[in-house]
């Protein structure tokens, strides 16, 4: 409990950090907000009155700090553009693209790590030969590409599921698979590949082990020492890779979304970097990060199941 | 605890994260209305005639009067109207006017409104709605400086407008038309009703917004009560009726899924059609892609508060002689472009003998200039806005190669091209022009020295748009934009390319969709069949 807690207050300094991070960059990144909302055809005195009103003018630090403190009072502000509530905009969107991550994570753990394990037992065999091969086409392929190549395949030429046209998983959960199965597979196939490879590599420095000598020595059956001797041991690297995978698929999930025309939280945060809409940019990365964090706090736990020397260490 | 157990809870774990996805149901449900995305490929018999619409940006905003973002008026100027907008032919036409009269001395425009025209919200449109919109415009808009000779708005009568100048003023009919951040009716008060700014646009137009659900669609629905307005359809102005029931304008971001959903048939028009789409569907015999060229032409704009070419006319007009417009037709958009030399388009009535005349493409005369030039090699920066204008940049810095001069591409998003076009931190800026109404749009604001952000100051240009900018006389205006593009081809502060096309397809249960030189979606007089 006490490892749990740590991790939990580890998080303060990494969001406080993460907050003051994006804060700089969108800062230092040339335009701003009234720039943007005026456009070209702005006169310098319009845009030089709306960076007022913005409240644009004041020095950096006193807007962090005025930021800062009414996040930790719970107020992230409004968007510039939409005039509502960011956490609302950030809150409507995360189902959205949690869902997308998470159904990807099972399609990459589903497909990759049978894979992986069938590999590496039929070592250079011809199912072995077949699967690397594949794997590294999934890791070779530009996700977004992939996403082109399912669009045309099963939206197009067989047309099985829709291009436009979007429900969301916190209104009918069901009914908002349809819209899922396309960029899951696309986001969760390539890392399929690397994930396979990964337990391939791992599953053979297993079989090699000792202990995995006697078991064959003991005459144990072939399917007891691959799942249960084998795979148990060799999924502590695989472990935390699904969980730093995570983060890949949040920023892979930005590009789903853009392909398959997904409202996530991706899509809102490219929006609003190119419009410099900062609060919500601020507000948004700060819920992702915080989701990637709780995840690897949840990767950790897992890791003191698996391996009861974290959890007593 | 066996091992199997514990890898039970690991998938356990797994679950529980989709679960907790599941869950949110209960909390985070704000979305007002329905979001189901209708049924595709049209509506049934019974049901409402719903017109979709691909788009390729998601809107910004929906207060008009205050963007100058072309994706926010795509679909908006169907819902609010102008009271004097754009005709097909790129000239003001009454909308909401019935029509106007200048007084003798040309200080006052008196603008007699339509009566019995019903916004949305159900009152009638009368002269402080006019007056209210118009002020908001004119001190609070982007375009505030179009409307610096306005002195005062009038109201003598419920259905009559007076507009007092301070001087005559030959570009105000323009600036009431010009659709960047456009002067649109909405009923007075209604920004501060909805608390300073509009985020639920309140118009007179044949459709009515309903709701904006960003990245998943923009909803319209007919407004029955809708005032007819009997004169002919052109541009902006005259009879436009609401022939569907609802339209929904759909944001899809990569060309090439729109153009998926457009043969599929999960939408009725798609814009932006990329170049190998419209070559992908052209054999398509469900849908039509229609390539119109585009009154929108990318420009070449000189830094004039740095870089080497602010003090040097040569260098400027080796830039000018070394552009080779045929080869950016081919190279950008595919041999579909037009090229263009003058400073106003094809579009315009300005578009005279002096614009029509073509600059040849001679590097030869290029070369030499560079080599007259204090040009002394080192690397100039190309900037641009992003989007076709990159592209541009891109084919010309290979041009510029080949003339002697060397130079760069920079690296920039929308917003800090933007800043870099504001503060004039530029050598060279590759952008474009959409359609205005007035010739002084085109020459004026960017390059006269009291407002040109690239910092031009030259006398004789000021004087001349001063004067061409009060002249009401059409003849005599029309010479003066002849001088001043003479100027312009000499000292070379800016430079027309190439017009980019209007690319729209729309399938072929769409009856009376017109893909217009000026870009736009109007979905009125459209309808669709099942």
């Amino acid at each position: 409990m006490a490892h749990f807690g740590r991790r939990i207050l580890a998080l303060v300094p990494v969001l406080l950090s993460i907050s003051f991070l994006t804060f700089t960059l969108m800062a230092l990144i040339p335009g701003d907000p009234a720039v943007v909302m005026l456009g070209a055809d702005a006169t310098p005195d319009a845009i030089e009155a709306l960076r007022e009103t913005l409240g644009l003018n004041k020095p950096f630090p006193l807007r962090y700090l005025w930021w800062l403190g009414n996040a930790l009072k719970g107020d992230l502000g409004l968007s510039l553009y939409q005039h509502e509530p960011v956490a609302e905009l950030v809150a409507q969107r995360i189902p959205t693209t949690l869902l997308l991550c998470v159904l990807a994570t099972i399609v990459s753990i589903v497909v990759g790590i049978p894979t992986g394990v069938l590999s590496a037992v039929r070592r250079n065999k011809t199912s072995d030969h077949v699967i690397r091969l594949l794997s590294l086409v999934g890791l070779a392929m530009p996700n977004f590409w992939a996403g082109l190549l399912l669009t045309m395949a099963f939206s197009v030429m067989l047309p099985i599921f829709p291009i436009t046209g979007f429900v969301s998983p916190q209104q009918d959960f069901v009914g908002s698979l349809k819209f899922f199965v396309l960029p899951s597979l696309a986001l969760g196939l390539t890392l399929a590949g690397f994930l396979s490879r990964l337990t391939r590599s791992s599953m053979l420095d297993v079989l090699q082990q000792d202990y995995t000598r006697t078991a064959w020595a003991k005459g144990l059956k072939h399917r007891t020492i691959v799942y249960r001797h084998a795979l148990r041991n060799a999924l502590m690297p695989l472990v935390t890779v699904i969980g730093l995978n995570f983060g890949v698929l949040l920023g892979g999930s930005v590009v789903m979304e853009t392909v398959f025309n997904l409202p996530g939280v991706g899509r809102l945060i490219v929006h609003s970097i190119s419009q410099r809409d900062f609060p919500l940019v601020q507000g948004s990365i700060l819920y992702v990060a915080l989701f990637y964090a709780i995840v690897n706090v949840a990767v950790d736990l897992v890791y003191g199941y698996l391996d009861p020397r974290v959890r007593f260490g | 605890m066996t091992k199997r157990f514990r890898a039970a809870r690991f998938l356990s774990l797994l679950l529980a994260m989709v679960l907790l996805v599941a869950c949110s149901s209960g909390t985070t449900d704000q979305q007002p209305g329905d979001t189901t995305g209708t049924d595709p490929g049209g509506s049934s018999p019974s049901g409402p005639k719903v017109l979709r619409v691909a788009t390729n940006v998601d809107i910004a905003s929906v207060d008009l009067h205050m963007t100058t973002n072309y994706n926010d008026r795509l679909p908006l100027l169907n819902v609010l109207d102008f009271l004097i907008g754009l005709n097909d032919a790129g000239a003001p036409a009454p909308v909401l006017a019935e029509d106007w009269v200048w007084s003798d001395d040309d200080l006052t425009l008196t603008i007699n409104l339509r009566q019995g025209v019903k916004f949305h919200n159900g009152q009638e449109m009368t002269s402080a709605d006019v007056k209210y919109s118009l002020d908001r415009v004119r001190t609070e808009g982007p375009r505030a400086s179009e409307f610096a000779v306005v002195q005062d708005i009038t109201a003598p009568d419920p259905y009559t407008v007076e507009l007092h100048l301070s001087e005559p003023s030959a570009a105000l009919l323009g600036a009431l038309a010009n659709p960047i951040a456009p002067a649109v009716i909405v009923p007075e008060g209604e920004a501060e009703r909805q608390g300073g700014q509009i985020t639920k646009p309140v118009g007179t137009g044949p459709f009515k917004f309903v709701e904006w659900l960003p990245d998943q669609h923009l909803k319209l629905a007919k407004f029955e009560d809708y005032t007819v307005d009997e004169r002919p359809a052109s541009g902006f102005a005259g009879k436009r009726l609401a022939l569907v029931d609802e339209v929904m304008f759909i944001p899809i971001k990569e060309a090439s899924v729109r153009a998926d959903a457009l043969a599929k048939g999960e939408v009725h028009i798609a814009d932006e059609i990329a170049y190998q789409d419209y070559l992908r569907l052209q054999d398509n015999d469900n849908v039509t892609i229609e390539v119109v060229p585009s009154a929108t032409f990318g420009d070449v704009r000189i830094g004039f508060k740095q870089g080497p070419f602010a003090n040097d006319k040569k260098l400027r007009q080796a830039l000018l002689y070394g552009t080779n417009r045929e080869e950016l037709v081919e190279a950008v958009t595919w041999g579909l472009g037009e090229v263009a030399y003058g400073g106003v388009p094809f579009f315009s009535e300005f578009f005279g003998p002096v614009h029509q005349e073509p600059v040849p493409y001679d590097p030869d005369k290029a070369r030499q200039l560079v080599a007259e030039s204090s040009y002394d090699g080192r690397e100039i920066v190309l900037s641009y806005t992003p989007g076709v204008w990159q592209e541009m940049a891109v084919i010309m810095q290979a041009q510029l190669a080949e003339i002697g001069i060397n130079a760069r591409v920079d690296n920039l998003d929308a917003g800090s091209s933007l800043q870099t076009w504001n503060t004039g931190a530029f050598d060279v800026f590759v952008t474009g022009l959409s359609l205005r109404p007035d010739p002084m749009n085109y020459y004026m604001p960017f390059w006269h020295s009291n407002s040109s952000p690239a910092g031009y100051n030259n006398p004789e240009y000021d004087r001349l748009n001063e004067e061409a900018a009060r002249t009401t006389d059409l003849t005599q205006r029309k010479a003066l934009y002849g001088e001043i593009e003479k100027l312009l081809r000499d000292d070379v502060p800016w430079y027309p390319l190439i017009h980019v096309t209007q690319t729209q397809g729309y399938s072929n249960a769409v009856e009376g969709y017109e893909v217009w030189s000026a870009g736009y979606c109007r979905v009125w007089n459209v309808t669709v069949n099942n």
